[in-house]
């Protein structure tokens, strides 16, 4: 899931029979893969983003495409219509689509050490007086994505654990839709705290220190599945297999090792869909209480 | 304010002309800058006003989505951009319909969801149709324009654009404009002054060197007043000319002057006269160089009454200021009084007033001793004449006496006794006497011109002493001859010369007596031929010393002492001179010198 909020993969329809017909060389070759993640991370990683994508359309032997999306909502709707067939989701979307049109995983980053997981950061202000979540009552809070484990799931989660809802606990909350725009508006004050993706914190930290510094992490969650890459349920079994062998065997090709290198990704790994457990159980928690969620981005204000 | 204006009366032409210049420069540039920049500053307001409306409309479209999709967050960037990018911009901000902040471009400051602080052009912002500008100042003073816009969808108020534009960096360019201007305007203003001084140095360089001319020319430095030069010509080159023209004249008539005055003070020193004035009180005023040979120094005189140096004879007052003439003597520091005849004549100021005495002083002592000897002369040729004709008168019966006693004695008629051939023999001797006597006399009285012939001087010594030996005066003295065989020849009157060597050693050898010495020497000396006859007698005492030549001085019986006066005729008659010197006691030494050629 923690990728999938960087990344951001959405679900990869794949129409088997067609990609498997296309596969021979007929007509249906020219068809480009479609690859959609949302855009969610630092200029510069449009970039790696398109690197990667072509990478693999060069390791398949078959034209790739790049699609981005602002919000994980409308990636799963050009998963769900078919119109792209791999994409970086995050955990939360995987379960929900999953459970709603069968997207299937295909391979997930691994980061840390600890295996494909990530961790939900609270962040204040460098100079806040916030040590923990609970005192952020009444502040103004950022949120990333309504569809966002880390950036939303897991703080409403901690809410309802307190029996409040973001409404109820915040002044003002909004969505920013993107992970590294929550650091920067609790930079440059905006909000006085947000939830963030571990792994897009943790390259931000790497690669623009200047940013994060004035930040501080207040509250760590549990690990979570990792933002997996999710492939249509309808693509050919030979072409899900062809590209996950691509994901797989990355970290042992030059080029895909130098990708990874800059994506900050150990390599890729197969997951079981086990691995997101954690966020459905979440997800039953919070969905008992009347939740804003995610069909309604336009957040309310107090 | 006279305290301030009165060193500026002091300052020279130049310094005026460049300060008024520098003034006159830097007032105009500044008024030309206060001109400039204050249309500059109504440009720059209206540029700023323009710019305002433009960035806030702008503000206003952008602001229409985030606002329908509440994202802040997307606003603030648009906000942040907006003011980063306009360096003319304080703050952006989009207010909810209530007045709250939906986002600002400083959101640590204005937090989103809280109300801004009231101010009357939010609230006037809020209920607004179109654009307001409200200029204010913020914090630190700077003029800020205020702009606000509603933003209105399908006749919808979403909520209001505003933003705040500065001067700040307007006012910066003011500044450097305004210090630019400064800076030109002194540079404008010190240029001016250069330029002042310059001009007014040409200027005032011809007036400068004419002041140093007439200065010098008024103190009489007639040499040093520079013509003074000047190729232009204004009214200084004009003034230069006529200057240049008096200054020559003026230099030719000081100059006509001061030869006159030359003139006129050589006429006064260098005259033969005595000259002097005299102030009121007697005392000398001006003394000319004439008096310096009385050994005084003119400074003796000065300030001295004249009667110190000035002896009236008579009733004569040297101070007198009538213009009769008087004799007077001088009083001399050194030699002899001198006789003079004085004149004096007032002295006048211009106004006519008795200021002193003019006094003219004419040495009249030499004329005085030549009437003197004239008067001696003439009485001396008068004695002459009349004791001449009487000793030829007496030269007769002598002759007579003598032949008849002659007669008597050599061959009488009948004898005679003894006693009475004594008394024959003594009247015989008298008559003798008598006789050389009356021709010494007529010698003197009736002298005869010489005549001249060349003879040996050292010869003529001879003859004489010869002849001396037998006069029983010279008898029993030795007299020694040192005659220098070189003399010579001279033209002279033997006999004339004769009488004088007889009266001279005859002289000598009467004042040594007995075991006395006298030495006859001869020498040729300068031209002339030199007889010394010196003895070592008992010498003339000086009273007498100083009147030895004139005539009937004697200091022995036997003679009319007429000797030495007839000594001295013959030899200023053969142009030669003769001196005495004496010591009483000692000797006497005569110099005879005679003219070997004869003009």
């Amino acid at each position: 899931m923690g990728v999938s909020s960087v990344l951001c993969f959405t679900s990869l329809i794949s129409f088997c029979g067609f990609l498997l017909g296309a596969l021979p060389g007929s007509v249906a070759a020219a068809e480009p893969l479609r690859i959609a993640i949302t855009s969610v991370l630092v200029e510069h990683y449009l970039d790696v983003n398109r690197q990667w994508v072509a990478y693999v359309g060069e390791k398949l032997g078959r034209p790739t495409e790049l699609v981005q999306r602002r919000s994980y909502k409308e990636i799963s709707d050009l998963l769900q219509q078919g119109q792209v067939e791999v994409a970086f989701v995050c955990g939360l979307p995987y379960v929900i689509d999953r459970a709603k049109f069968g997207e299937e995983l295909l391979v997930a980053p691994q980061v840390y050490e600890e295996g494909p997981v990530y961790y939900s950061y609270v962040i204040v202000p460098s100079d806040s007086r916030v040590e923990r979540f609970e005192q952020l009552r009444g502040k103004r809070y950022a949120f990333s994505d309504p569809l966002s484990n880390s950036g939303y799931l897991v703080p409403t989660y901690l809410l309802a654990g307190m029996g409040e809802t973001p409404s109820g606990f915040f002044k003002r909350y909004i969505f920013t839709y993107s992970h590294s725009a929550n650091v920067e508006a609790v930079a440059v004050k905006l909000v006085e705290g947000a939830s963030v993706d571990s792994y897009v914190y943790d390259y931000l930290a790497a690669t623009n220190p200047a940013l994060t510094s004035r930040t501080k992490i207040i509250q760590r969650s549990p690990p979570h599945g990792i933002t997996p890459l999710v492939i249509r349920k309808e693509t050919s079994r030979r072409l899900k297999e062809q590209i996950r062998k691509v994901f797989l065997e990355m970290h042992e090709d030059p080029k895909g090792r130098e990708i990874l290198k800059t994506m900050m990704i150990r390599r890729f790994v197969v997951v079981p869909d086990s691995l997101f457990n954690s966020i459905r159980e979440m997800r039953r928690v919070v969905e008992r209480q009347p939740l804003p969620l995610a069909l309604q981005p336009a957040a309310t204000r107090k | 304010m006279t305290g301030f204006i009165k060193p500026l009366r002091r300052w020279g032409l130049g310094q005026k002309l460049s300060a008024t210049l520098c003034i006159l420069v830097f007032g105009v540039a500044l008024l030309i800058s206060f001109f400039v920049m204050g249309h500059e500053e109504r440009a720059l307001d209206a540029e700023l006003r323009h710019r305002g409306s433009n960035i806030v409309r702008t503000l206003a479209r952008l602001s229409v989505e985030p606002v329908l999709q509440d994202d802040p967050w997307g606003l603030y960037k648009v906000a942040r951009d907006i003011v980063r990018s306009e360096n003319v911009m304080v703050y952006a901000m989009v207010l909810d319909p209530r007045g709250d902040v939906f986002s600002h471009s400083d959101p640590a400051r204005f937090p989103i969801g809280e109300p801004l602080p009231t101010d009357p052009l939010t609230s006037a912002a809020l209920t607004a149709e179109g654009l307001l500008i409200q200029v204010g100042r913020d914090p630190a003073g700077e003029t800020v324009y205020h702009v606000t816009l509603p933003i209105v969808l399908d006749g919808q108020r979403l909520g209001v654009a505003r933003i705040g534009v500065t001067r700040r960096y307007l006012e910066g360019s003011l500044t450097r404009l305004k210090r630019d201007v400064f800076v030109i305007s002194a540079l404008l203003a010190a240029l001016g002054m250069a330029l002042g001084l310059v001009i007014s140095r040409r200027m005032t360089r011809s007036l400068e060197r004419l002041s140093a001319s007439v200065r010098a020319l008024s103190q009489g430095r007639l040499d040093e007043w520079i013509l003074v030069e000047t190729k232009e010509k204004d009214e200084i080159g004009l003034l230069a000319d006529s200057f240049n023209q008096m200054a020559e004249s003026l230099r030719e008539r000081i100059r006509e002057i001061q030869a006159t005055k030359r003139y006129l003070e050589n006429l006064l020193e260098n005259a033969n006269d005595f000259i002097y004035t005299l102030a009121l009180d007697g005392t000398f005023t001006y003394v000319n160089r004439k008096f310096l040979e009385l050994g005084y120094a003119k400074g003796e005189f000065i300030g001295r009454p004249a009667s110190a140096f000035l002896l009236a004879s008579g009733d004569g007052r040297a101070e007198g200021n009538g213009r009769e003439a008087f004799e007077a003597r001088l009083q001399a520091k050194e030699g002899a009084e001198r006789v003079v005849v004085v004149t004096t004549s007032p002295l006048r100021d211009n106004e006519g007033a008795v200021v002193g005495t003019l006094g003219l002083a004419k040495d009249i002592t030499e004329r005085k001793e030549l009437e003197q000897r004239l008067l001696r002369s003439e009485k001396l040729a008068t004695i002459g004449e009349m004791a001449g004709a009487m000793a030829h008168e007496i030269r007769n019966p002598l002759g007579s006496i003598y032949t008849a006693v002659n007669l008597l004695s050599v061959a009488p008629e009948r004898p005679i006794r003894e006693e009475q051939l004594v008394l024959l023999k003594t009247i015989r001797d008298e008559t003798m006497r008598l006789n050389r006597i009356l021709t010494d006399f007529l010698r003197f009285a009736r002298p005869r011109s010489p005549l001249f012939r060349p003879h040996d001087v050292n010869g003529l010594v001879e003859e004489v002493l010869a002849a001396l030996r037998h006069d029983e005066a010279a008898r029993g003295n030795a007299v020694y001859k040192e005659l220098d065989p070189r003399l010579g020849p001279i033209e002279v009157d033997a006999d004339q010369v004769k009488q004088v060597l007889w009266n001279v050693v005859l002289n000598s050898l009467q004042a040594v007596g007995k075991d006395g010495n006298v030495v006859v020497a001869t020498a040729r000396e300068d031209g002339t031929a030199k007889i010394r006859v010196r003895d070592n007698g008992r010498g003339i005492p000086g009273e007498e010393l100083s009147r030895i030549f004139e005539p009937f001085q004697t200091t022995k019986g036997g003679g009319m002492g007429l000797g030495l006066a007839i000594v001295q005729r013959i030899v200023e008659a053969h142009g030669g001179r003769i001196t005495i010197e004496s010591e009483e006691g000692k000797g006497t030494l005569v110099e005879i010198h005679l003219p070997i050629r004869r003009s």
